[in-house]
């Protein structure tokens, strides 16, 4: 008797504690899952503004010379291979810090951004360029 | 019943235990990659920040206003930029380096010389700045290190126009001069690169056997045949390359600028040349020619400057060391002898035509600058050659262009004779012993003058041991010279030339007997100065005159990347 009500005990104990885990480990995984999703994004959207500043070092500073101080433009979206993710790079290019002499510095200013189910996410990378075309 | 009880926990213990793990697993592997992800985003930051830190001091250092910035170590010679969130951090003071742990950057690039960096085995090159440059953002840190270098300038022959050879044309370097009537052997030639900006289909023509040891460069087309030899790289199409720009007028000595006073004057004791035939001219210090000049007998520059507003004509080349400015068109026919201590720096704001009598006997020695078209034939250039007239031609006919960085640049000193006009008057001794009545002058200079003095006496300076002797009047003048020329130990007078620049010994064994019977003509119209005024005893102030294609070109463009390293 003592013996089976032990055994009942045990198993709605059982039961509530797998039941618990379960339930916390079918939160942690999507958590889990999203927030390597985030982040993997993030690293995508990184990378992406990365290779725009390597290409608008590598083309001829006279192209970024001849544009006005916060001059911007939007790129067209781009894609990301096994991801649903639409990334939307944006360029400005500013001006040297007071006294710098436009002909030779420029900022340049690269934001990614993309749709996330939280809401919307954005990198920034801000780069200084010489013109050292000689 | 027992041991299904006791299975049924167990079972669910290790299932619990299982799953706990996994999820800790994920949570962990999403922890990390969070991790990651950051440290990755923060390096590529850091790395930007580093690399702006270096573009923003790039930047100072090109401004001709800051151009020392970093030369002299000092605590201010210190940079943190922030940027994005992070920081950068740059200095030239060891100190400051010690408190960041961050090796010291070093500005050498008007250094003539190799000077240490930061670790004493690898020095900075000449003309070169190594920056150094960390970026911090989230505890990530990125260094970046690069060497800036601005290199002497890199063509033989830049042409704004079209650029054509009828052939035989040979575009060569050279370590060392070229010995008199010798060509180099082919192996002396070293790399030198030839450039056109004009944008037409002939941009750049080289005839049959030219060579070309280094690049052929054009922003428009490049035609050759088979017998063209071109040691580098052959390109078509390229971008223009960046040619030094200059205005002759701004030369004229007559309305130089001086930043001293902020305003525009003439130099002092500026010497004139009158317009017309000149015969064997020499010039020491500064003259102008206003009007058309034609030179017989070669132009002769001793540390001269002659500017002429007008057109110039010289037959028999130009010798020595100095600079020519014409504002109009400049012939130069016949030419010089090979001299190693020959330089000249020829700037034209019009057409230039040089005709020498062959590659081996004729030579011009310097840099050569025109805007306006441009001919040579027969003849080897040794120096630099730039055309600035895209709507001009440049054409080479039989004719050597060396490349040499030395010849390519002048540097001199010219000594400004102060107040005292020593173009008239004086005893001006030519190398041959007589006496020169021209105006244009700069030989030995055996200085007499009368004084200002109430008792009218004259003055003689002796130019060996740099003595005031005062004589009673004119006639007694002779008698001195005489004397002191009789007393030198050194087997001759030792004069100076105008302003005291040159040296030259007049052995008056040898010259005398020419000298004397013309030298009263010499005492003639001598202004009075005042008492002890001798020009040689104070030749008032010396001026540094460089005239360097490089120089012409601001820093932004002739600097160059010479290194790069992240890290």
């Amino acid at each position: 008797m003592k013996r089976r009500g032990l055994s009942l005990l045990e198993t709605v104990f059982a039961s509530g504690l797998l039941a618990g885990v379960v339930f916390m480990l079918f939160n942690l995984y999507p958590a889990s899952a999203l927030a390597v999703r985030r982040s993997q994004d993030h690293l995508q959207a990184d990378q992406i503004a990365q290779t725009y500043v390597a290409l608008y070092q590598a083309e001829p500073f006279h192209q970024l010379a001849q544009l006005p101080n916060h001059h911007s433009w939007t790129l067209s979206e781009v894609s990301v291979e096994g991801t649903n993710t639409k990334f939307k790079p944006s360029i400005e290019v500013l001006y040297g810090p007071d006294g710098s002499d436009p002909d030779v510095l420029r900022q340049l200013r690269v934001t990614v951004s993309w749709d996330w189910v939280r809401g919307p996410q954005s990198v920034t990378q801000e780069i200084f360029l010489v013109d050292l075309e000689n | 019943m027992k041991r299904r009880q006791a299975f049924s926990l167990g079972n669910t213990v290790v299932v619990i235990a299982v799953a706990s793990t996994l999820a800790f697993t994920v949570a962990a592997a999403s922890l990390n990659h969070l991790n990651y992800s950051n440290r990755v985003s923060n390096g590529i930051q850091a790395q930007n920040i580093a690399e702006s830190t270096l573009a923003l001091v790039t930047e100072k250092l090109l401004n001709e206003k800051s151009e020392d910035l970093g030369k002299l170590r000092e605590a201010g010679s210190s940079f943190t930029f922030q940027l994005n969130g992070g920081q950068g951090f740059i200095t030239f003071n060891p100190d400051q380096a010690g408190k960041w742990e961050l090796p010291y950057s070093t500005n050498n690039l008007d250094g003539p010389n190799p000077v240490p960096g930061y670790t004493a085995t690898k020095p900075i090159p000449q003309n070169s700045a190594q920056l150094i440059a960390r970026g911090t953002i989230g505890g990530v840190s990125r260094q970046v290190e690069c060497i800036l270098y601005i290199p002497p300038f890199p063509y033989a022959v830049a042409t704004a126009g079209p650029f054509h050879s009828t052939g035989k044309l040979v575009v060569g370097a050279l370590d060392d001069a070229l010995p008199d009537g010798e060509k180099p052997a082919p192996e002396e030639i070293l790399k030198a690169n030839l450039a056109s900006n004009s944008r037409d289909a002939k941009a750049l023509v080289l005839g049959p056997d030219s060579r070309v040891s280094g690049d052929v460069r054009s922003a428009g087309g490049v035609e050759t045949d088979e017998t063209v030899y071109i040691g580098g790289r052959i390109r078509p199409g390229s971008d223009p390359v960046k040619l030094p720009q200059e205005t002759v007028t701004n030369y004229d000595p007559e309305h130089f600028y001086d930043p001293k006073t902020n305003s525009y004057t003439t130099r002092p004791n500026l010497q004139k040349v009158p317009p017309g035939l000149n015969n064997s001219p020499k010039v020491s210090g500064f003259a102008k020619c206003t009007g058309d000049l034609n030179v017989k007998g070669g132009l002769e520059l001793d540390g001269g400057v002659l500017y002429v507003d007008g057109n110039v004509i010289i037959d028999g080349g130009i010798r020595g060391k100095g600079a020519l400015f014409v504002t109009r068109d400049l012939g130069l026919y016949g030419s010089t002898q090979m001299k190693t201590d020959n330089k000249v720096a020829v700037v034209s704001g019009g057409n230039v035509s040089i005709f020498g009598s062959g590659q081996e006997s004729s030579m011009f020695q310097g840099m050569l600058w025109n805007k306006g078209a441009f001919s040579a034939q027969h003849i080897t250039l040794m120096g630099v050659l730039i055309q600035a007239d895209e709507n001009a031609t440049t054409d080479i006919n039989d004719a050597s262009l060396y490349y040499q960085s030395s010849q390519g640049k002048l540097d001199m000193t010219i000594s400004s004779p102060g107040s005292v006009d020593v173009t008239k008057g004086n005893i001006h001794i030519s190398a041959l012993g007589l006496p020169i009545t021209g105006i244009v002058t700069g030989s030995a200079v055996f200085e007499v003058y009368p004084t200002t003095a109430a008792d009218g006496h004259w003055e003689v300076v002796d130019p060996n041991s740099r003595q005031i002797y005062s004589v009673p009047n004119k006639a007694a003048v002779r008698d001195k010279v005489k004397e002191i020329w009789n007393g030198s130990t050194s087997g001759g007078l030792v004069g100076v030339g105008p302003g005291g620049s040159g040296v030259l010994v007049v052995p008056l064994t040898v010259l005398g007997p020419l000298f004397w019977p013309n030298y009263n003509a010499e005492l003639n119209d001598i202004p009075a100065r005042e008492p002890g005024a001798s020009q040689m005893l104070t030749p008032g102030s010396s001026e540094r005159i460089t005239i360097d294609p490089n120089q012409l070109l601001s820093r932004k463009d002739k600097v160059r990347l010479l290194y790069w390293r992240a890290r």
